[in-house]
This record gives structure tokens, sequence and C-alpha cells, in this order.
């Protein structure tokens, strides 16, 4: 046994808490959620009081999970509320040690995302839980990735368990009838989760890589089960992969924003654009044509690109003219008109988003100022130009973006 | 060169994140593994909570009165350091302070 701080793995007891919570839950139910995560709070603390004196042990994680049991074997001895159920779950907490290899784990914890994303609960309650019992986050960590306070997303822990109460949601994985309206909560969450770490909405930071590490190892963790071994998990995988290789460069060592034509693509990182590249080979298997599909292709088309002028802009804009069938959304024809105005010209790209400029949705999006600034700037129409960085600037989302726009709108000065 | 005890006492971990809570353990850990490092440690343990405290009360042995939380030890270190004054400023060090946890130095007096 060593005593060498460099031992401990990253995230560990992140991670754990998600196994233990899973586990957990899947023995004494979803009433006694609060109960579990406390159970495996206290595990942590344990571990955290004793380790100092003679070092990280050889397996923490079999520690971690030697002291849960311990735990939970007491209190079904002392909670007079076990009495009846007592034998049958010291009978589960028995079968752990053959149920602690790997696919079991990973079962309990995608049964508890599954869970998490039911469809009975709220869009925003779905993440939060998913977060706080499979991602092991904390109440304020949460918070401040939502960009909300703490006392709001506890609300929203509550009000989800006592849903998860009501709907008597249980811990199984779905059965295949149910599967794909579920998996798609799932891939909803998951991406949604992705989104927010990869582009903060306000405030300093630009981007939030917890979040985005934490929204593959969900995804990933449904791709090693045969029920998300599916083509649209593979393609939002890699969706996820390729935008994540470019996280490093998004952001120039002061801070500021730098968008995809000024990224030094050495900063990409190549294992990840290859394992992007690799699950979509995978999402390439079957029938199904989903938008992950398409995006992911998309992001292909730039990771692939050894600069921005070589950018293969016919094959991202016959992405998108599929993509606008299946989602036919103001921020796809956005995206859309950026490939046809690198095709066509700038002013190809104006009248596309003129087309969609009365729309609510875009009128109060910054990127969409900014985008149509970005082509009457190519026009030469600098007072529009302006006008519409200007736009961008009052709506924009995080600082970085907004020293970025505000540097846009003084070059058209 | 002399040997001193460091009694843990008390300490608040409840509240944290996962995150957080590896944090302050790779912070102790820092601080204990300093010590192994500089050839200054001797020794170590948890002490497991329980126990008894025994005292005689109206003629009989009983079990307490108990400690406080705070004032409960939670596990010792014994170091070798030059002086009284070295041994607290190692033990100022420790983590332990930052958690509403205290320390008690004491000397061990050689046989």
């Amino acid at each position: 046994m060593t005593v060498d701080v460099g031992q401990l793995v990253d995230h560990l007891f992140r991670h754990q808490y998600g196994h233990l919570v899973s586990m957990l839950t899947r023995i004494f139910g979803f009433d006694n959620l609060d109960l579990v995560e406390d159970v495996v709070q206290e595990t942590l603390v344990k571990a955290l009081r004793h380790w100092p004196y003679h070092g990280i042990p050889d397996n923490p994680a079999g520690w971690l999970y030697q002291s849960a049991k311990n735990q939970a074997f007491d209190i079904i001895r002392r909670n007079a509320l076990f009495r009846d159920k007592a034998p049958e779950i010291a009978r589960e907490l028995e079968a752990w040690d053959r149920r602690i290899d790997e696919t079991s784990l990973k079962d309990d914890e995608l049964a508890m995302i599954f869970a998490c994303c039911h469809p009975a609960l709220a869009p925003d309650t779905r993440v939060a839980l998913t977060l706080k019992t499979v991602g092991g986050f904390g109440v304020g960590e949460i918070a401040r990735a939502f960009l909300t306070n703490e006392t709001t997303i506890a609300q929203r822990l509550v009000r989800a368990k006592r849903r998860l109460r009501d709907e008597s949601i249980s811990l199984d994985v779905p059965p295949d009838c149910e599967m794909p309206e579920r998996l798609e909560s799932v891939l909803e969450v998951i991406y949604f989760m992705f989104n927010e770490g990869y582009s903060a909405h306000r405030g300093a930071n630009l981007v939030r890589s917890d979040l985005c590490e934490e929204a593959i190892r969900l995804v990933q963790l449904l791709t090693l089960h045969p029920v998300g071994s599916r083509p649209a998990v593979h393609a939002l995988t890699a969706l996820m992969f390729l935008q994540a290789a470019r996280l490093s460069a998004r952001q120039a060592p002061d801070g500021e924003l730098l968008v995809l034509a000024d990224q030094d693509r050495t900063l990409w990182d190549g294992r990840l654009i290859d394992r992007g590249l690799y699950h979509l080979s995978q999402a390439g298997r079957g029938e199904e044509l989903t938008a992950y599909h398409l995006e992911a292709g998309i992001a292909a088309c730039h990771s692939l690109a050894p600069a921005y002028g070589l950018t293969d802009w016919p094959q991202i804009l016959g992405y998108y003219d599929q993509l606008i069938q299946i989602n036919p959304s103001p921020v796809v024809t956005l995206n859309r008109a950026v490939a046809l105005s690198m095709i066509d010209g700038p002013g190809a790209g104006i009248t596309q988003l003129h087309s969609i400029q009365h729309q609510r949705a875009m009128q109060e999006y910054s990127l969409f100022h900014a985008t149509l600034a970005d082509f009457y700037s190519r026009a030469g129409l600098n007072q529009e130009a302006r006008a519409s960085y200007q736009r961008a600037i009052e709506l924009a989302g995080s600082d970085p973006e907004q020293r970025f726009l505000i540097r846009k709108k003084e070059i058209r000065s | 060169m002399a040997t001193f005890m460091l009694l843990l006492k008390g300490g608040e971990f409840s509240g944290y994140s996962p995150e957080d809570s590896q944090k302050i353990l790779q912070d102790y850990m820092g601080w204990s593994q300093k010590l192994r490092t500089q050839g200054k440690y001797k020794g170590g343990e948890e002490l497991k909570g329980g126990g008894r405290v025994l005292a005689v009360k109206e003629g009989r042995v009983v079990d307490g009165p108990f400690a406080e939380t705070k004032e409960v030890v939670g596990g010792y270190f014994l170091i070798e350091e030059s002086s009284l004054e070295t041994a607290t400023a190692t033990a100022k060090d420790c983590p332990h302070l930052k958690y509403k946890g205290t320390i008690e130095l004491r000397e061990v007096n050689p046989h």
C-alpha cells in the first residue's frame, strides 16, 4: 500500500457515488433514494477519515463498496422500517460480491439513467436528477452548471424524487417495446448536458468540460450495453466526441473566444476525433438515419478539414439539406445558411436569414444576429453589419462571446 | 529530536460534493505523504467511533460522560520533530484545521 497522492483517479469519488447509488437503489428502491444517498455520502466521508493514515487502498473502489455494503447491513439490522424486507435485502447484499463484475455495475447505472430520464419527469428535473444520482455531482455544482441557485436545484430534486415514487417508476432497463421512446429521452438529456458544458450561456467561462466529460461517459455507458448499441446512440456519441475534440482550441490562452475559422487545429484532440469517427462508422450500420447522424457527419467534415479554407462545404450543405427535412427548425436553417454562404456567397446567406428573421426564437438569439452581421460584413454592408453586431452584443451569453462580438463590430466602424 | 503526538479531533465533512470530498482527501494525503518524505512519520492510526468512556460514578464503573462530537479523537499521528515550534508548524499545515477540526499536540515523554 503506497501513499502516493497521484494514485487517486480523477473524479473517482464522483463516479463511485454514481455506481453505489445505482446499486443501492436497486436494493432499497426509489422510495429510499434519500437514505441511499446518505449512505453513499457517508461512505465517502469514512474514506476521507481513514485513508490519510495508511494511504489509498490498493482497490479504492472495492474499499468504498465494502464500506457501503456494511452500512447497508447495519441499516437493515437496526431500522424497524426494513424489518420485513431485511432477509431479502440481506440476500441481495450478499450477492453483491458476485455482481461486482463489470456488466452488473453498468446494468444498475444504466437502469438508473433510464429511470432518471423517464418521460414522466419534467425535462429540467431529468437532467438534475441524472447529474445528482448517476453523475455524482453536488447540488452546488449542478446549480453552477445551470447558472441557477442551489435552492432551485434542491427543489427540482425533491420534485423529481416525489414523482418517481408517485409514478412508481422502477429501476429496470425498459422493455424492448418502450425502448425507442425511452432511449430518445435519455439521448436528449445527455445531449442537453453536453451542450451546457460545451458553451456556457452566461458568465465568465466559455466551457465547462466536466459536464461534457460526464455526458460522454454516460453515452459510452449506453453503447457498451446491448440495449444502447444502436445507430442513434453511436451517432450521438460520435457527435459529442468530435465536438469535444475542439474544446481545448475554443478558448485562447487569455480566455478569448475563438471561432472555428480561427482555431488552431493542432490543438484539436486527435484521439477524440478518432473515437468520434469510429462511432460514426458504427452509426452507419443499419437503416436508421437520425438528426444525430447528420450533425455528426457535419462535425466530421470539420474535423477532417486540415484548415478552415479546405472545408468540404458542399458535403456539409448536403447534410444540412437532409437535416432540414428531419428537423425544419430555424436553428438548422441558420446553420445551413452558413454553409450555403460559403458556396454561393454572403448574399445567399442573407436571403436565408431574412426568411427566418421574424421568428421570435431568432430575434432573441445572439448567434442569429452575429451570423447575419458576418454575412453583411462579407458583402461589404458595413452599416447593416454594425447594427446586427450591436443586437448580437446585447443578447450575448458569456463575457468572452460579448468581447468577441464587440471586437468584430469595431472592425466594421 | 523528540516525538510528538497529534490528536485529530472533530472535523466536519458533511455537505461536500463527492468531487470536493475527493479534494479534501487529496489535501490530507498530501500532508501525510509529506511527513513520510520528510522522514518525520513514526506512526498513526484512525480510531473507530464508539468504544467506551469509563469512570466511576457512585461507586460503580459507568460509561460516560461522553465527549462532544467536536472533541472526539478521530485518529492520531506520531511525528519526529526537533522542537515544539517545528512540531507546531507541521501541525498548523494539517488540513484538519480547515474543516472545523482541532489538533491537540503533545510531546511524548520518553522513557
